[in-house]
């Protein structure tokens, strides 16, 4: 019976490849006492604080892709008692790319490089360790909390095969063959309808597409707290439903939803937002700049209205080395050396050209100081 | 159904106390109550707690209880009642529904909270119960003359008795593993955890450890450690992501709650006069079946 407590108590070693020369993180300019509270730590007595948020939040300093990243990991400590454990990594990367990234599993990582678990989570742990879990626990911890959330099981031969057992090696054979299963590419919404409860203007129509790309929003700005289940999870047809909509919308929205419920609600669907209603058309030459190029960035929030007069941003632009030609008139030979401002009096380039400072009789668009082009 | 079964032991218990007044081995040294600076406690995360109840398997195999094979404890169907520790299983993990749609179910570990105050030293009028200076309650078979009143008193109704006994029962709960602990090991659940759900440490530094993690995660818990103040303070300590009266935690004040049982008590040999010959008679009985039982045992 005692026997089987010990197979129960997993510890796990994994090697992770490292990026080769990086300096250890003691070398870099950082306060010794954000995470440790000793004054010599070492790896055996880290004497870390408990859970130094510091880390969490800025302490990775290395980011890799989830294509980049190890494809499996033989995770085999207790190779006594049990048969390896393969662990899918760069599948399970690219699933956490639709959460937090990385540092959904490596979090608190010293700056520099990505550190094994072990190097902080101790495999002989007694549970004593008020600072952190030991192996077990940082593994574990890890696993479960997605994988009985879609499975609504904790079967530990999910990763546990018993030594010697002959199913283990088809497992782990059926395991490997997956590192190279892509998770399939999320088909992301151009448009999403909802029928809500309010009592004026019940639909809100929402351009998912414009958000993620046109305004730049990474996923997890909102998709912060996703979980797998979302979506895998065995005993549900549907993803659950935002409780709260209005959340998601306030770090950039606040003022609208305390004051302007019209932008979102209405009685019918709305359509796509159009630069064009604002008075400056995007058409030809600014469709492809990027909001914040323009709008700056406050906060979250790119709206801020920007001076519209050209010379505002395309500074130190003169005859020399401004092509008119893109402007679909290309000058001729009379003009193409005058001052840019001889015909755009005051500088002004968003009204018609003055012809009449040189020329009596001539007017702009009616004579042209060139020809057209395309 | 559970309330008049308590009734009826309070009655019992009033009856029980009789009894004990005539005993031999009546408790002439007051109840030990230690309350150590660096008594030990357990800093419950049911957060993470995922109810694969291999705590209650390890629980089992430490005390010599009789188990079925661990793997018949992935067996989730047991969720279905609500369960409390009885003499077969001295801690047992019971389920809750998440209120937030989607995300896994709350699982509670739950077992004797080791009061500092504890109602079941006080109630005890033979001195079986004692508060041993690492924080543990522990029970004394040999004094126990099975009056049951620690199990009247306990305000999480953790004592339990062995129900098929009527005569020589054993009171059976957590011991906070007393004899591992004294062996330098840690408590046997906190050791079997897969998911590190208990720390074993000094109490007051699990307190500091409680307030930390919830200050670090504001989300994931209810700013509250229950076992800090509940009762006087307990060596087993909770955190949980919603109030602890829906996981069926009891609603408990800061004061100790032995006070409402040592007025029963007391009024009990104050103004209560015996039957003496009926009590002489069953006190007999129970002291007889006791002694031949240990003599079996020798
Ligand atoms: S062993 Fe740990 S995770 Fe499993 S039920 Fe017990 S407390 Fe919860
Ligand atoms: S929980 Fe009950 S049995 Fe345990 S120490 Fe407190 S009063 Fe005694
Ligand atoms: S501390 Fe020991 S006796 Fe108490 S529940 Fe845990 S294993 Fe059982």
């Amino acid at each position: 019976m005692k026997k089987i407590l010990f197979i129960l108590i997993i510890g796990l070693g994994a090697v992770y490849a490292q990026p080769a020369g990086e300096k250890h993180h003691a070398q870099m300019p950082l306060d010794c006492k954000s995470c440790h509270v000793c004054e010599r730590p070492t790896y055996e007595k880290p004497c870390l604080k408990i859970m130094p948020e510091f880390t969490r939040r800025r302490g990775i300093t290395v980011y890799h892709r989830a294509e980049d990243a190890p494809a499996v990991m033989k995770i085999d400590v207790l190779s006594n008692l049990y048969e390896p454990t393969i662990f899918t990594h760069k599948l399970h990367a690219e699933m956490a790319d639709m959460a937090g990234g990385c540092v959904s599993c490596h979090h608190f990582n010293p700056p520099g490089r990505i550190a094994p678990c072990r190097e902080c989570h101790d495999p002989n742990a007694t549970g004593t360790d008020l600072s952190k879990p030991g192996l077990k626990g940082a593994y574990h911890r890890q696993c479960l909390s997605c994988h009985r959330e879609w499975s609504h099981s904790n079967e530990c031969s999910v990763c546990h095969a018993v030594k010697g057992d002959p199913s283990a090696a088809t497992a782990a054979a059926v395991k490997s063959a997956k590192q190279e299963i892509k998770h399939p590419k999320i088909t992301e919404p151009a448009k999403l309808v909802y029928q809500t409860g309010a009592d004026e203007g019940a639909i809100v129509t929402f351009y998912h597409d414009d958000h993620a790309q046109r305004y730049g929003l990474a996923c997890v700005s909102c998709h912060q707290n996703e979980s797998c289940s979302r979506c895998h999870d065995t005993m549900k047809e549907t993803a659950a439903v935002e409780k709260e909509p209005h959340d998601n919308c306030m770090a950039c929205h606040a003022e609208e939803i305390d004051n302007r419920c019209e932008l979102c609600h209405g009685a019918r669907e709305k359509p796509r937002f159009d630069h064009e209603l604002t008075g400056f058309s995007l058409a030809r030459f600014h469709s492809s700049v990027d909001c914040k190029e323009c709008h700056g960035q406050q906060g979250r929030r790119r709206v801020a209205k920007p001076d519209a007069s050209c010379i505002a941003c395309h500074k130190g632009w003169n005859a020399t080395n401004f092509d008119h030609r893109i402007t679909g008139l290309a000058l001729d030979e009379n003009h193409i050396e005058n001052d840019c401002s001889d015909c755009h009096a005051n500088q002004n380039f968003n009204a018609p050209p003055t012809c009449t400072d040189c020329h009596d009789d001539l007017s702009y668009p009616k004579d042209l100081p060139g020809r057209k082009v395309d | 159904m559970k309330q008049s079964r308590r009734d009826f032991l309070k009655t019992a218990g009033i009856l029980g106390a009789g009894l004990a007044g005539l005993a031999p081995k009546k408790a002439l040294a007051a109840p030990k109550n230690v309350l150590s600076d660096d008594r030990m406690g357990v800093l419950v995360d049911t957060t993470l707690c995922i109810g694969c109840r291999r705590c209650e398997y390890a629980c089992k195999v430490a005390h010599d209880l009789p188990s079925d094979p661990i793997e018949s404890y992935n067996d989730r169907s047991v969720f279905a009642q609500k369960r409390r520790p009885d003499p077969s299983a001295l801690t047992v993990v019971n389920e809750f529904e998440n209120p937030v749609a989607g995300r896994a179910s709350i699982n509670v570990k739950t077992q004797c909270r080791h009061c500092d105050y504890p109602a079941c030293v006080s109630a005890c009028i033979v001195g079986a119960f004692s508060k041993q200076e690492n924080g543990a309650v522990i029970w004394d078979e040999g004094k126990c003359i099975g009056c049951r009143y620690c199990m009247v008193a306990c305000p999480f109704q953790v004592p339990t008795f062995e129900y098929e006994k009527a005569l020589q029962p054993e009171i059976r709960k957590c011991d906070f593993c007393f004899k591992r602990t004294g062996e330098g090991k840690i408590p046997a659940c906190v050791e079997i955890c897969p998911m590190e759900v208990m720390k074993y440490g000094k109490r007051h530094e699990l307190v500091e450890l409680a307030h930390q993690r919830i200050k670090d995660n504001p989300g994931r818990y209810i700013d509250r450690v229950y076992g800090e103040y509940e009762v006087g303070g307990t060596s087993w300590l909770y955190l949980a992501s919603k109030e602890f009266e829906k996981l069926d935690f009891p609603e408990l004040g800061p004061d100790p709650a032995p006070g409402a049982s040592e007025s029963l008590q007391h009024a009990i040999f104050a103004y209560f006069v015996p039957p003496i010959s009926l009590f002489a008679l069953l006190g007999g009985i129970m002291w007889i079946s006791k002694r031949g039982k240990e003599s079996e045992e020798e």
